[in-house]
């Protein structure tokens, strides 16, 4: 007699389904269009581009500069990873948020106020560095920091006692357990680091160059699409060689640690680590430098001090705009309200799949899959919709869907980031132990995974509803005129003379600074810590 | 335990009120009827009272598409022009205006009014492409600035590569900037396939600045927009005095006249379009009287129906060039990948 | 009646986990899984459970197949090894699960509650957090946890192993009572005989995925099947012997053995099957003389490794001497049988 796994294995039909939503989502709205667009382009001078010196040493410049970039974020997050870990201290919440408001900021302003305050005007590499690094410091801050808040303290405890100086604990015992966190902070700021196309056109003087700016240019303004297919091919190569160099990094990393709860772990510094603290302090100042710059910005007028900008919000900046600067910021809400729920569907989807794939070579696959996005031209994917979306049914090409859409393919990588390793630390045994005890397939997900990651999981909604509201490039392609988002209407509004038009866009900026420091506020109201919880 | 199921309740409830709220465009509806939509650039706008009237008038709908900047635009419309993504398109300009004819983007079209057009904004005999408004690349002049320094105004391009005008003007770069492609053109115009470069070697001797985008040259570097910048002059528009008028009528800023480059900007019916005859009417309206009038406030740029009246204000700061270089159209799409890269390797090597 | 595994199989990959093990536990029966570590014994509670697919035959409740039935409708309930207590809930959320999987009223949890915390001995125990219990008292949650649910069959997979021995056997008999008053179904997987023994009705002895035997604790114990059964029960010397009339003779003498068999057998001997007194030389040689090569001190009793002399085939043999007498090393002690500590094979 033999009896049949269906039944009793209800997860493979669950996790079939889960998969089948998550990789259809993605192979529509972003495998179909990106193939679409790169298909046109094949073909013609693909082979003359590559043999182009020219190109090699773009492709050069971008992976140094994402490179250097990813490189100074680490250096600038991990004191505000520790401080936000381990460092018993008032006001944690408002320096999560306050690390976090660079990440929305767009890019044409922060470029601008760089070019200013370091006086590169003419294009300069470091410019383009310290600014991409400047965005990206609240990945890895978050990320690490999220990770590190749950480690054990006694692990260090356990070398400093076998007489490893303090320096040697944290490099031998807490790095290597952080790597998971690190590897992944690593990934997605290098991804968005290579991509990066505003700082580096503003800080570039136009001067320098990467694939993304190029294919930009190529696609958008001289149609030269076999150019930038070739382009965007090698980009997709070296996404995808990063993505594998992580995957490989943490392949080792990634395991059931043990997690305590957070508030065991944070105590006040002692000796040394001051020293540490001191320099998440001036990271935090540098963090500060642009923002308090583009704040006093948006008051200062032609003569002295002025309110015009904040009062011309509720305008629409002398017909620049189709909506007011309200309106904008409800528009925002609006988009990144649905990003959110749609990346954390898709997120949570994904992460039980991974989880449960048991193959290790299809769970990377997958996970790299999911990355993609955060890799591939915002333009490349504009006008992949352009060309393919008006096939399906529902005007799905001028939906203004088409943007929470765009923004949830960036959002969901970065929320599975987050999940992934709390769920994967989620011991096997407890799932066996909520079935057991009657609880279906569902409800194991809900009682035990969803339970136990439920402070990672609202982080990573906050998390992924900031990246909707600061999404630029896709979102600037594909908003209709009358549901733009805040970022696109500071866009719009710098892209027209006037003193009024200037003051009124860094208001806007201000507005944005303002909506997604009070979001992560309220995020961090959400995630009092509970009773046993990681 | 009942934390945490209280806390999942208020995060459910939080969810629900704010879908309830309205904060979602799940549901939002997407109006049918007789919707036409017009596909256009970034910079359009339009007076809300001008089009409403159009719109109950004509009982149509007008829905706006953006597309970018307006070589995004054209690059949308040729890449889509088996399946238009709207009825009738405006903001393609004469630099781009030959691509879309030669990949068959529009269909003819003669409005009624067209005859009130003039002739040197034509640039298809089959009336698929019609002029509604004309903008000038100018040159720009923080007018303060030279009055404070005691440094006589320039005049001309040519004075600009001068020892006196030396660190003083920015310009955005060819590469990255629509108005900055425009310069490039207007260079070559004025100096001739031979001449251009050279004209460039000098405004590189004389530390002339290249920024990527105009946001960055006009809003940052010039010193005659909220006074913040360090440079006196700067490539813009015609119109830009306009934005910079101060409450006793002057402008702070005046554009050179004989440094500007002319760029008409263009609408015409789609190839392919849902809904032709509406799309003929949107058409109709961008060259009415009403619309025509608005044109300046809105978009900075000139109306091109004859004898369309320009603001008071226009005529006092921001008149319009009499004699602008322009390039032909169909020259321009030849040779603009050639000499954007001769540009580069000149300016940028 | 009860439940049936038949003919199961459960294969990792290549690896052969269980291999076509065939058991029945009746209504209100406790049966041991005794084995090695390795052996395929907890591979094949889970898959009773329905937490491992079977590669091949099946597991029966009261004659239906439960192969197309989740693991959440079988109605069994587990203790894990390490508990496995969800660290976001406290005692009472732990405890409430199951009733609460079921669907049962607020009112009525709290009571059940009540009842099986009264029951494991951790009335009061309800607002406890799970990260502040000791070992013992951890895996007393994870039994009342399973208790609540009312499981028709109640697994356990080694519930004692994390604990120290002291606590082991207290617990091992609080659990033996539990087990036995509520008349319990009942399946334990365990490695250490003595658990086994205290809990089980029957006994199944198990090895790289095979039943070898299935007994009560007294037959399993002085008849194991084979020399590997006996082996794992202890028996650390096997040798040949002549039985007959309850007396079986062999090279270390003469022994009462309870076994009607007659002719050739085998013998398992334990160390406490042979007992080593000194004789210091003064008495006349005994029958059995063996030289002491060995001496760990046990507990309760010195544990020696002998020679004999008569039987070198036999090379180093356990016996067991007595602590206040115990035998110097390369000592001759006189040894004799002690029929406790002797089996028949076969």
């Amino acid at each position: 007699m033999t009896s049949s796994l269906s039944g009793s294995r209800a997860y493979p039909v669950t996790v079939g389904v889960a998969a089948v939503i998550v990789l259809g989502f993605l192979g529509v709205f972003f495998a179909w269009p990106v193939v679409a667009i790169l298909g046109l382009g094949l073909g013609g001078g693909v082979g003359d581009v590559l043999a182009d010196p020219a190109t090699w040493r773009l492709v050069a410049f971008t992976l140094g500069q994402a490179a250097a970039s990813t490189v100074v974020a680490l250096l600038a997050g991990l004191p505000l990873a520790y401080v936000l870990a381990r460092v018993a201290m008032p006001g944690k919440t408002l320096l999560r948020a306050m690390i976090t408001v660079p990440f929305v900021l767009p890019t044409i302003v922060v470029g601008m106020a760089f070019r200013a305050l370091l006086g590169a005007e003419d294009g300069n590499v470091g410019a383009i560095v310290l600014a991409n690094a400047f965005f990206n410091v609240a990945v890895v801050a978050r990320t690490v920091g999220g990770l590190w808040s749950h480690l054990d303290r006694r692990t260090e405890d356990a070398a400093r006692s076998l007489g490893a100086s303090r320096m040697r604990a944290f490099t031998s015992v807490t790095l290597p357990a952080l790597r998971p966190a690190l590897g992944a902070a690593v990934a997605v700021v290098f991804l968005f680091c290579s991509t990066s196309f505003g700082i580096v056109l503003v800080l570039g003087g136009g001067r320098y160059r990467t694939l993304e700016t190029e294919i930009y240019l190529r696609t958008v303004r001289m149609l030269d699409l076999s150019g930038a297919a070739a382009l965007s091919l090698l980009q997709l190569a070296a996404v995808v060689v990063a993505l594998v160099i992580a995957a490989v990094a943490r392949r080792r990393g990634e395991r059931t640690l043990r997690l305590r709860q957070a508030t065991d772990t944070a105590r006040v510094p002692q000796g040394g680590e001051w020293g540490v603290v001191v320099a998440a302090g001036a990271v935090l100042c540098g963090l500060l430098v642009p923002i308090v710059a583009l704040v006093v910005r948006s008051v200062s007028g032609d003569d002295g001090w002025t309110w015009a900008g904040y009062r011309a919000l509720t305008g629409t900046g002398a017909g620049a705009l189709e909506v007011s600067g309200v309106e904008a910021a409800l528009n925002s809400l609006r988009t990144a309200v649905d990003a959110t729920w749609m990346s954390l569907l898709l997120g949570l989807l994904a992460s039980a799949v991974l989880v449960s794939l048991r193959r290790r070579g299809s769970a990377e696959t997958m996970d790299a899959a999911l990355m993609l996005p955060l890799g591939v031209s915002a333009v490349t994917l504009g006008f992949g919709y352009l060309i393919t979306l008006d096939t399906l049914p529902g005007q799905l090409r001028t939906s203004p869907l088409l943007v929470p859409f765009a923004q949830a393919l960036i959002a969901t990588p970065l929320i599975v980031r987050m999940v992934l390793p709390v769920v994967r630390s989620i011991d096997d045994g407890l799932r066996g132990a909520a079935a057991l005890l009657g609880a279906g397939p569902l409800r194991v997900r809900w009682e035990v995974d969803i339970a136990l990651s439920a402070r990672t999981v609202l982080a990573a909604a906050g998390f992924g509803f900031v990246v909707a509201l600061g999404e630029f490039g896709a979102t600037s392609f594909l908003a209709r005129p009358d549901t733009i988002t805040l970022p696109v209407a500071v866009a719009r509004l710098l892209a027209r003379p006037g003193e009024l038009n200037t003051q009124l866009a860094y208001a806007v900026c201000a507005l944005l600074m303002v909506v997604t420091a009070l979001v992560v506020l309220i995020v961090e109201r959400l995630r009092v810590p509970t009773a046993g919880e990681f | 335990m009942h934390r945490f199921l209280h806390r999942t309740r208020i995060a459910g409830l939080l969810a629900v009120a704010v879908l309830a709220a309205g904060c979602s465009f799940v549901g939002a509806r997407d109006d049918g009827g007789d919707t036409v939509t017009l596909v256009t650039h970034d910079s359009f706008a339009v007076d809300e009272g001008v089009l409403a009237a159009f719109e109950r008038r004509s009982g149509l709908d007008v829905e706006i598409r953006r597309a970018g900047d307006a070589g995004a635009l054209a690059n949308e419309l040729v890449l889509t022009k088996d399946a238009p993504i709207g009825d009738v398109a405006f903001g393609v300009d004469s630099t781009f205006a030959s691509r879309t004819l030669n990949q068959g983007v529009f269909t003819p079209y003669r409005p009624r009014n067209s005859g009130e057009i003039p002739q040197r904004y034509s640039v298809d005999p089959k009336h698929r492409l019609t002029a509604v408004d004309v903008g000038n690349v100018c040159v720009n002049i923080d007018k303060r600035w030279f009055a404070e320094h005691d440094v006589p105004e320039p005049t001309s391009l040519r004075d600009l590569t001068e020892p006196r005008y030396r660190g003083l003007f920015v310009v955005p770069s060819p590469v990255t900037s629509s108005p900055g492609l425009a310069f490039l053109l207007d260079t070559v115009t004025a100096f001739g396939e031979h001449g251009w470069r050279d004209y460039w070697r000098g405004l590189v001797a004389n530390d002339v600045r290249v920024s990527a985008g105009w946001q960055e040259a006009y809003k940052q570097d010039f010193s005659g927009s909220g006074g913040h910048g360090d440079r006196p002059i700067v490539l813009s528009y015609a119109s830009s005095p306009t934005a910079e008028t101060r409450p006793d009528g002057t402008s702070r800023t005046r554009a050179l006249l004989e440094t500007c480059y002319r760029q008409v900007e263009y609408a015409g019916v789609l190839s392919g379009a849902r809904h032709p005859e509406a799309a003929r009417r949107v058409v109709d309206f961008l060259l009415s009287r009403r619309f025509q009038e608005q044109v300046p406030q809105h978009m900075y740029v000139y109306p091109a129906v004859r004898d369309v009246p320009v603001p008071e204000s226009w005529s006092r700061v921001a008149p319009p060039p009499r004699d602008p270089a322009e390039l032909d159209a169909r020259r321009v799409e030849r040779e603009r990948q050639r000499w954007v890269r001769q540009w580069r390797d000149l300016v940028q090597g | 009646m009860g439940l049936e595994i038949r003919d199961l199989s459960v294969r990792f990959g290549s690896v052969p986990a269980v291999s076509g093990v065939n058991l029945s536990v009746a209504a209100g029966e406790v049966v041991a899984l005794l084995g090695p570590s390795g052996c395929g014994k907890s591979t094949m509670l889970r898959a009773v459970a329905g937490l491992e697919p079977p590669t091949a035959g099946g597991v029966l409740w009261n004659g239906a197949d439960l192969g197309g039935v989740a693991v959440h409708r079988r109605g069994f309930g587990m203790v894990f090894q390490d508990g496995q207590l969800f660290p976001h809930r406290d005692v009472a959320g732990n405890v409430a699960f199951g009733p609460r999987m079921r669907g049962a009223s607020k009112a009525r949890r709290r009571e059940r509650v009540g009842e099986v915390l009264e029951l494991v001995g951790l009335a009061g125990y309800e607002r406890r957090r799970t990260t502040e219990l000791s070992g013992g008292e951890a895996q007393r949650v994870a039994l009342a946890r399973a208790l609540a649910a009312d499981p028709r069959v109640l697994l356990l997979d080694e519930p004692l192993a994390a604990l120290d021995r002291a606590l082991r056997e207290q617990l091992a008999v609080v659990l033996a009572e539990l087990l036995g008053g509520a008349a319990a179904t009942a399946l334990v997987v365990t490695h250490d005989h003595d658990e086994a023994f205290t809990l089980a009705d029957r006994v199944a002895v198990m090895s790289r995925g095979r039943i070898l035997q299935v007994d009560a604790p007294s037959r399993l114990w002085k008849h194991p099947a084979d020399e590997e059964v006996a082996a794992f029960l202890g028996c650390s010397t096997v040798l040949s012997a002549r039985i007959g009339d309850g007396l079986a003779r062999c090279a270390l003498g003469e022994v009462a053995v309870p076994s009607e068999a007659a002719g050739a057998g085998l013998l398992g001997l334990r160390a406490t099957g042979l007992r080593a007194v000194r004789f210091g030389g003064v008495e006349e040689e005994p029958e059995v003389v063996g030289v002491v090569r060995e001496r760990v001190h046990r507990h309760d009793h010195v544990r020696v490794a002998v020679t004999v002399p008569q039987a070198p085939e036999l090379g180093r043999v356990e016996a067991t001497a007595r602590v206040d007498d115990a035998p110097e090393y390369e000592e001759k002690v006189r040894l004799w049988l002690n029929p406790d500590g002797v089996a028949v094979i076969g």
